[in-house]
């Protein structure tokens, strides 16, 4: 079910992890999904950069998921989210950049 | 005392008392007979039987002879003359002057004299007598005394008469208080009194030597002239008319004109005698009369003007348009209005000149710097110019304004200040062209200043009803729903018109609201009266529609309720009110009507039904109503019209007319978008006229669910989202909705339906609650309504994250509500999409 709905790609360096979530994000998945990219970053101290370039629905469940590894003790978390689209807004709106770093793009 | 009667000296040898027969009396001396009694015997002889009395005294008077005819005179027997002086007889006021005049003729100064004097009779009898005396030479003696004497009793009496007559015509012909005149046949003055060298200010010598004509008005001379003529050759004995003479100065004096002929036995004419009669006053006070009246009507006509007109424009045009015809040639007037608003308006009775007097009232448009302007002066105080050109010289006005003037030739010109407001710079003008035109004098200035000043008074009540006309607008519009409620297969549109008379605000009102059974109560009503009192009790009866509904859905039984708290202690005037309730799923209707026009069904197909049933009298009544309902079924396709009656009343038009009218427009309206309809048909029907009363339309279509709106039932199970949200896309982009349109109606759905899941996980522990989520377009986007069985709770009961959902929906949709009932919470969000809403998007049925 969560495997149809979104999926994660994860890159690694000694700098950081970037994990690029891709399809949708909603109260059915979000907590998976937090799961899985905790389980991606542990172990790693580099910054955390979550890509939602790609992820094409995301709400409060989203950001609720977001806010919550932001406070994980030893992640230093950045998001990346093109500012025009629905998901930045989103994000605006929910008041994310305001606990953390919301970029337009990746570099 | 001597014989002879004497008399004042005529200087004349006539005697016109004398009888012509004393001539041949006369004794001729070479005749008389040598002596005394020789004499006298012939003398007996001659004198005996004469008519006039006869006497002959001796040079010391003592009477000699006399006739029958004068002892009939002195009333005297002959044997009692004898050797008595004729001083005797004579009346004593009389005695001194006959005998000077003896004395004269006795001294040979005068050959003879006349007198009318009075004898004294025995019996004490005036008699009235004319001597003609005379010497009657005896040769070789002393001459004798010779008078013939005749009764003058008859003459003097006509003479007495005469002379009185005279006495009197001459005292009123000089003392008389009017004037009168004698007149030669050409028109000179023979004579005239005191009074009427008064009345033209001439003296009589002067007049004596003009003709009437000299001193008449030119306007009043033809008719003079012809009534005289016809005096003249006897046509009329007399004429009377008013006129005018023409003083020294110029001035005109009006009389009344009395004439008649004066002529001789022959019938010939010898003069005319005029009397004049000064009725200057009385025609001055008929003149400031007649003015008074013409300036009231003047002044009635421009304050009513005022009052029908709306707009400053409009008002100071009408102004100068009835003081350039009716007081002067041209007038403009400048108001500086309380917004600082300057507003001028131009008349001139000749349309070619407006444009020059426009160009001129540029060139001295209302400055303080400009002292050549005489509407400076106004500023202050009232401005009187009698003469014009007389003034022009003296202001120094540059060439091209004397190039103006000379095209406008003013004559005499009046300014006078007006106050709009406190606006200081007001000047209302007026002139008279031409060199023929009657001068403007002090009391046209008053008049106009008095005119001046109410109509700025006028304006200024004008310009406050309009604020508050504005203000009533303002607050009716305020009181009139926000928005309306509709439901995913019914859009409803509404709107209002507000009379077109000023202050005529009315008591129309329309709304649209929810029932908690999902159906829609949809309600038109008009209060009855204008004004912020009928506004207000709109918005009262509204109010308590809303609040009555929440416990009561039949339309009957709603009326009976909103009629007892129509009528209640702050009680209303007179309402009508019809309302129906639509369940959207169905398209049933019920409704009811208090004393309302009935509701207009058009069908599908364009036919007409009125639904008519369901009447009952209006609210406020004052009977207990029994109000009924009545229930049909609507086709999808269906367009129902809620109005007013000022929609469908017209001045001179039967209601039906109204009606039918209506029907027929709307009937051609089927396929009409949503968006607006309410506002067409009220344009449609008011094309041409103004409404005299507010208008309120509510338009309501209804259309098959499948249709006209998107539908959606879910479990509250997060994992059917994601299925919901692919439903929502594909009908969305079905419509035409552009991407980022579509899935912001998305997200603000996701958000809703993940807090009706939250709700039903928390309340039931999992258990599968329905959640229904609704969506349709109405006239301005997209409305959203999401369903549930669960209560909201308020955020921040469960954390800060728990807000966030409802900040994303507030901010991506123009409106976000939410309402919780005992049966669950349902949220309604509209998406405003004016701006994307691509153009004829009605796949699918969707209407705007």
């Amino acid at each position: 079910m969560n495997d149809a709905l979104a999926t994660l790609e994860v890159d690694q360096d000694a700098e950081r992890t970037v994990v690029r979530l891709l399809g949708e994000i909603d109260l059915s998945n979000a907590a998976s999904l937090g799961a899985e990219i905790t389980g991606a970053v542990t172990g790693h101290t580099g910054d955390v950069v979550i890509d939602l370039t790609t992820v094409t629905y995301i709400d409060t469940q989203g950001v609720r998921l977001l806010l919550q590894l932001a406070r994980q003790p030893g992640i230093t978390l950045s998001v990346v989210a093109p500012a025009e689209s629905i998901t930045g807004q989103v994000l605006r709106i929910a008041g994310l950049n305001e606990h953390l770093q919301v970029r337009p793009t990746l570099d | 005392m001597q014989g002879v009667p004497p008399a004042p000296d005529r200087g004349s040898g006539s005697a016109p008392g004398a009888p012509s027969s004393d001539a041949a009396l006369s004794p001729p001396a070479p005749a008389l007979p040598a002596t005394n009694g020789s004499l006298l015997s012939w003398l007996d002889r001659v004198i005996a039987n004469l008519g006039n009395g006869i006497v002959l005294t001796d040079w010391d008077g003592r009477i000699v002879k006399t006739n029958a005819a004068y002892r009939q005179l002195v009333g005297t027997p002959e044997a009692d003359l004898d050797g008595r002086s004729f001083a005797e007889f004579v009346h004593p006021a009389d005695r001194d002057v006959n005998l000077a005049l003896l004395e004269r003729l006795k001294s040979g100064r005068i050959p003879f004299f006349e007198i009318e004097n009075r004898y004294i009779r025995p019996d004490g009898r005036e008699q009235w007598v004319a001597k003609w005396v005379s010497v009657f030479p005896v040769k070789g003696a002393q001459p004798l005394l010779f008078a013939i004497v005749s009764d003058a009793t008859d003459r003097r009496r006509t003479d007495a008469q005469l002379r009185q007559s005279e006495v009197r015509y001459r005292a009123i012909f000089d003392q008389a208080p009017i004037g009168i005149a004698e007149v030669a046949p050409d028109g000179r003055f023979l004579s005239v009194n005191d009074a009427l060298s008064r009345i033209v200010g001439r003296s009589p010598d002067e007049l004596r030597t003009l003709r009437f004509a000299d001193i008449t008005h030119p306007d009043d001379l033809a008719s003079d002239l012809d009534q005289l003529a016809r005096l003249s050759n006897g046509e009329i004995e007399t004429f009377a008319m008013h006129k005018r003479y023409l003083r020294p100065d110029g001035a005109p004096v009006w009389v009344n004109l009395t004439v008649s002929a004066v002529r001789s036995d022959d019938g010939d004419l010898l003069h005319y005698i005029g009397v004049v009669e000064d009725i200057q006053e009385a025609k001055e006070r008929e003149a400031a009369e007649l003015r008074r009246r013409e300036q009231a009507e003047l002044t009635a006509a421009v304050l009513t003007g005022l009052e029908d007109l709306r707009t400053p424009e409009a008002q100071l045009q009408h102004l100068v348009d009835l003081l350039s015809t009716h007081l002067g040639d041209y007038a403009t007037v400048e108001v500086t209005d309380s917004d600082g608003e300057r507003i001028r308006a131009i008349a001139h009775r000749d349309p070619n000149l407006v444009a020059t007097l426009f160009h001129l009232r540029m060139h001295h448009a209302l400055d303080d710097s400009d002292r050549r302007s005489v509407h400076q002066v106004a500023l202050g105080r009232p401005l009187l110019i009698t003469e014009v050109p007389s003034v022009l010289d003296d202001m120094g006005i540059p060439t091209e304004s004397r190039l103006l003037f000379a095209r406008l030739d003013p004559r005499s010109h009046m300014a006078v200040p007006m106050s709009l407001g406190g606006g200081v710079h007001s000047a209302l003008v007026v002139g008279r062209v031409g060199d023929s035109s009657v001068p403007f004098t002090e009391n046209d200035l008053s008049f106009l200043t008095d005119l001046a000043d109410r109509v700025g008074g006028a304006l200024v009540a004008a310009d406050v009803r309009r604020r508050e006309h504005q203000a009533s607008l303002h607050f009716q519009q305020a009181l009139l729903p926000a928005r309306l409620a509709h439901a995913p297969t019914v859009s409803v549109c509404g709107s209002y018109a507000p009379a077109a008379e000023m202050l005529e605000v009315g008591g129309d009102w329309y709304d649209s609201i929810e029932l908690d059974d999902g159906r829609l109560l949809l309600a038109v009503g008009d209060v009855v009266g204008h004004g912020l009192e009928a506004a207000a009790e709109m918005g009262r009866l509204r109010a308590g529609l809303a609040a009555l509904a929440t416990g009561e859905h039949d339309p009957g039984r709603l009326l009976t309720a909103l009629d007892h708290f129509a009528s209640g202690p702050l009680g209303a005037d007179f309402a009508t009110v019809v309302c129906a309730v639509i369940t959207p799923d169905t398209g049933e209707v019920s409704y009811a009507s208090a004393g309302h026009p009935p509701i207009l069904l058009i069908g599908p197909t364009g036919d007409i039904r009125w639904l008519d049933k369901a009447t009952s009298a209006p609210l406020c009544s004052g009977t207990e109503q029994s109000r009924s309902t009545v229930t049909t079924n609507l086709e999808p396709g269906s367009t129902l019209v809620l109005y007013s009656d000022g929609l469908v009343e017209r001045r001179n038009q039967s209601l039906f007319d109204g009606l039918d009218r209506l029907a027929a427009k709307v009937s051609q309206m089927t396929d009409s978008p949503m968006a607006g309809l309410a506002d067409r048909i009220i344009s449609e029907m008011t094309k041409g006229i103004d409404p005299g009363d507010d208008i309120a339309v509510l338009a309501v279509r209804f259309e098959a669910a499948s249709a006209a709106a998107f539908h959606f039932d879910l479990d509250a199970d997060p994992a059917q989202l994601s299925a919901l949200r692919r439903a929502m896309r594909d009908w969305l982009r079905g419509t035409g909705l552009d991407t980022t349109s579509t899935e912001r109606a998305v997200l603000v759905v996701g958000e809703a339906c993940a807090n009706a899941v939250d709700h039903a996980y928390l309340a039931h522990e999992g258990g599968a609650q329905p959640i229904t989520v609704r969506q349709w377009f109405d006239d301005h986007g997209l409305s959203i309504e999401v369903r549930d069985r669960g209560q909201w709770r308020p955020p921040g009961a469960h954390g800060n994250d728990r807000g966030r959902g409802t900040m994303i929906m507030e901010a991506l949709t123009g409106r976000f509500e939410r309402a919780s009932t005992s049966g669950g919470t349902v949220v309604r969000m509209h998406l405003p999409l004016e701006a994307r809403f691509p153009a004829g998007h009605a796949s699918g049925g969707v209407r705007p």
